[in-house]
């Protein structure tokens, strides 16, 4: 399995080479391969086949082209909006319904758009809802299935005098510039990384000059700049942002110099605050150096260096990281021109909040866990001081987007193998496959679905554990679940860098087993 | 085989689609199997190549599917953009 798609089926009524290969493999290296695939032949033997060699298939259906008299049909009223509708849910319907029954693959569907509509030179900007009620039900009916893409706000980037070629498109049905087909993949590409978890997981943020305006050990909380109005906007403002990225999953830490007991008080006490204490992780507020307090936040909260964003307003602080630290990603506050840096968290926009509530209830019980520990002599005690309760079952098909997941953010206790939730699916079906779905509570907090295992005949298929859960020795109990239930000869292991550990583990319940290794 | 500048530049051009031509009068669309959208990177390639524009009658596989009616379009449309620079200075 490579993290890259191998190839790319685009499924058109318009022509968008020859750029969209050449920007293809710009973002997707130079080995993708760009199947070009008429719309009104979709359904064709060789094209049917291209459609399920495909990794990836880009559904971008014109709407001039497919509903040319469209507009005049609807001023000389012989059909009405509701009517144009229901053609083209119905024409959507088929079109999903062919190429699920083909292909598995993940699909990115680019909405209408109707900037290419030349009245509103004679007509003014009068709003005309018709598109935008068009893509408002498509994007009902295709929820959950594909990767519904605002085409109208990639015109908006690039502009709408920028994003036509009036010239490609009489000549050979070719509408779209060079600009706008360059937005479009750098979207699709986007989608791709959303899609198999290829993000950051964790923001580090400092305080003074960061959360809010001045510093508080010098200015004192009654002269920060914080609120909705004036110089304290845009750190309020930005602490929404951040709010909003911590609930598409993203585990947020603070790493400040300042004494803890005054940003707690910020936190517990400042009204005019948006982020509070239950949204944050792990607070490493002291006055010692900022790389050795990212490295303990790393550690406590079981990341990887490489999985986390660093954002100070101070060069020498981010200089500091970049130096000790050159696996973390940072980013220089600046009020104005930062945002473009996040661009490195690529988010599923359909994230539960009750599970990334229960996450961050977990990362922030650790630390009672620990207290816990030290009360106790032997670790096994401490295991059972913790009242560990394991849930194991075989995985119901609603707890396949978090499987999904769970494959593809995990890197330490695993065997390596990443499933997309489509994947799991086609593999569900098949007779010799069981997958096991392993949710555990203790005496702090329900931890939720935190692990998975997958036997393929006498082979482990595939074994993914949270980092959250490490420590409690699930792994032993969850090995030794499967070792009583199964005949395992084969394992299937892929390193990730971070999970030779693991192997030790596995080779320990399973002694006389093949590790099968794909690289 | 008569070769002349024209004809040595779309003969390059087209070795960077892997066609290679051993007649001039040849069908090498139909020869080589060669898809609308590849035909359309082709002319797309040669105009950048000769900094021309191919009228948009020729853009039919047709009127272009020899490297001799290529050359003979092309040609055409640099003697008359060769003229209009002409008249300008």
């Amino acid at each position: 399995m490579s993290d890259l798609p191998q190839k790319i089926a685009v499924v058109s009524n318009i022509i968008f080479e020859p750029h969209f290969v050449l920007m293809a493999k710009r973002y997707f290296g130079n080995d993708v391969i760009v199947y070009p695939i008429p719309y009104c032949e979709y359904t064709d033997v060789e094209y049917q086949y291209q459609l399920t060699e495909s990794d990836m298939i880009v559904l971008w259906l014109d709407f001039e082209c497919l509903f040319p008299n469209f507009y005049n049909a609807f001023f000389s009223q012989t059909k009405n909006a509701k009517m144009v509708i229901e053609e083209v849910n119905g024409l959507f319907k088929r079109v999903y319904s062919d190429l699920a029954i083909t292909t598995n693959a993940h699909i990115v569907w680019f909405s209408f758009e109707d900037y290419f509509i030349k009245l509103p030179t004679v007509l003014g900007y009068n709003y005309n809802a018709l598109i935008d009620k068009i893509n408002v039900d498509l994007s009902d009916i295709l929820k959950d299935k594909v990767n519904f893409i605002d085409l109208k706000r990639i015109i908006a980037e690039v502009g709408i005098t920028n994003a036509y070629d009036p010239k490609g498109k009489y000549r050979w049905n070719a509408p779209y510039s060079k600009e706008m087909i360059e937005a479009a993949v750098k979207e699709v590409h986007k989608q791709y990384l959303i899609e198999k978890g290829l993000t950051k997981k964790c923001l580090v943020l400092d305080c003074d000059n960061v959360l809010w305006g001045g510093i508080l050990s010098e200015d004192g909380v009654e002269n920060l700049k914080l609120g909705s109005s004036g110089f304290g906007r845009a750190y309020q403002d930005f602490q929404r942002f951040v709010l909003s990225l911590y609930y598409h999953g993203v585990i947020l830490a603070i790493c400040s110099k300042n004494d803890i007991s005054d940003v707690m008080m910020i936190f517990h006490e400042h009204g005019e605050m948006i982020l509070k204490e239950e949204h944050i992780a792990c607070f490493q507020v002291n006055w010692g150096n900022k790389p050795d307090n990212i490295k303990r936040i790393a550690e406590t909260l079981n990341i990887g260096l490489d999985s986390m964003v660093f954002v100070d307003d101070s060069p020498i602080e981010i200089e500091s990281v970049k130096a000790m630290l050159p696996e973390v990603t940072t980013i220089l506050y600046d009020r104005d021109t930062m945002y473009e840096q996040f661009s490195c968290f690529n988010l599923k926009s359909n994230t539960s909040v009750a599970d990334i509530e229960k996450r961050n209830e977990t990362y922030r019980t650790n630390q009672s866990r620990e207290a816990l520990k030290t009360q106790y002599d032997s670790y096994t005690d401490y295991i059972n001081a913790l009242e560990v309760k394991i849930d194991i079952h075989e995985a119901a098909p609603i707890e396949f987007g978090r499987i999904s997941e769970l494959t593809q953010r995990t890197n330490k206790c695993t065997n390596g193998i990443r499933y997309t939730v489509a994947e799991i699916k086609e593999r569900a079906d098949l007779e010799d496959v069981t997958l096991y779905s392993f949710s555990v509570s203790d005496r702090f907090s329900d931890l939720g679905l935190v692990g998975v295992i997958e036997i393929e005949n006498d082979t482990l298929t595939l074994f993914s554990l949270s980092c959250r859960a490490l420590g409690r020795e699930i792994e032993i109990k969850m090995l030794d679940f499967v070792a009583g239930k199964h005949e395992i000869t084969k394992i299937d292991f892929k390193s990730t860098g971070k999970n030779e550990d693991i192997k030790a583990v596995l080779l320990n319940t399973f002694p006389f087993c093949d590790f099968h290794r794909e690289e | 085989m008569i070769h002349d500048d024209v004809i040595e530049k779309i003969l390059d051009n087209l070795k960077k689609f892997d066609i290679n031509i051993a007649d001039l009068e040849a069908d090498f669309i139909t020869e080589n199997n060669i898809d609308s959208i590849t035909f359309i990177e082709i002319i797309i390639n040669l105009e950048e190549e000769f900094s021309i524009l191919i009228p948009e009658e020729y853009l039919l596989i047709e009127r272009m599917n020899t490297v001799s009616k290529i050359a003979e379009v092309i040609k055409k449309e640099l003697i008359s953009a060769n003229s209009e620079f002409k008249e300008i200075s």
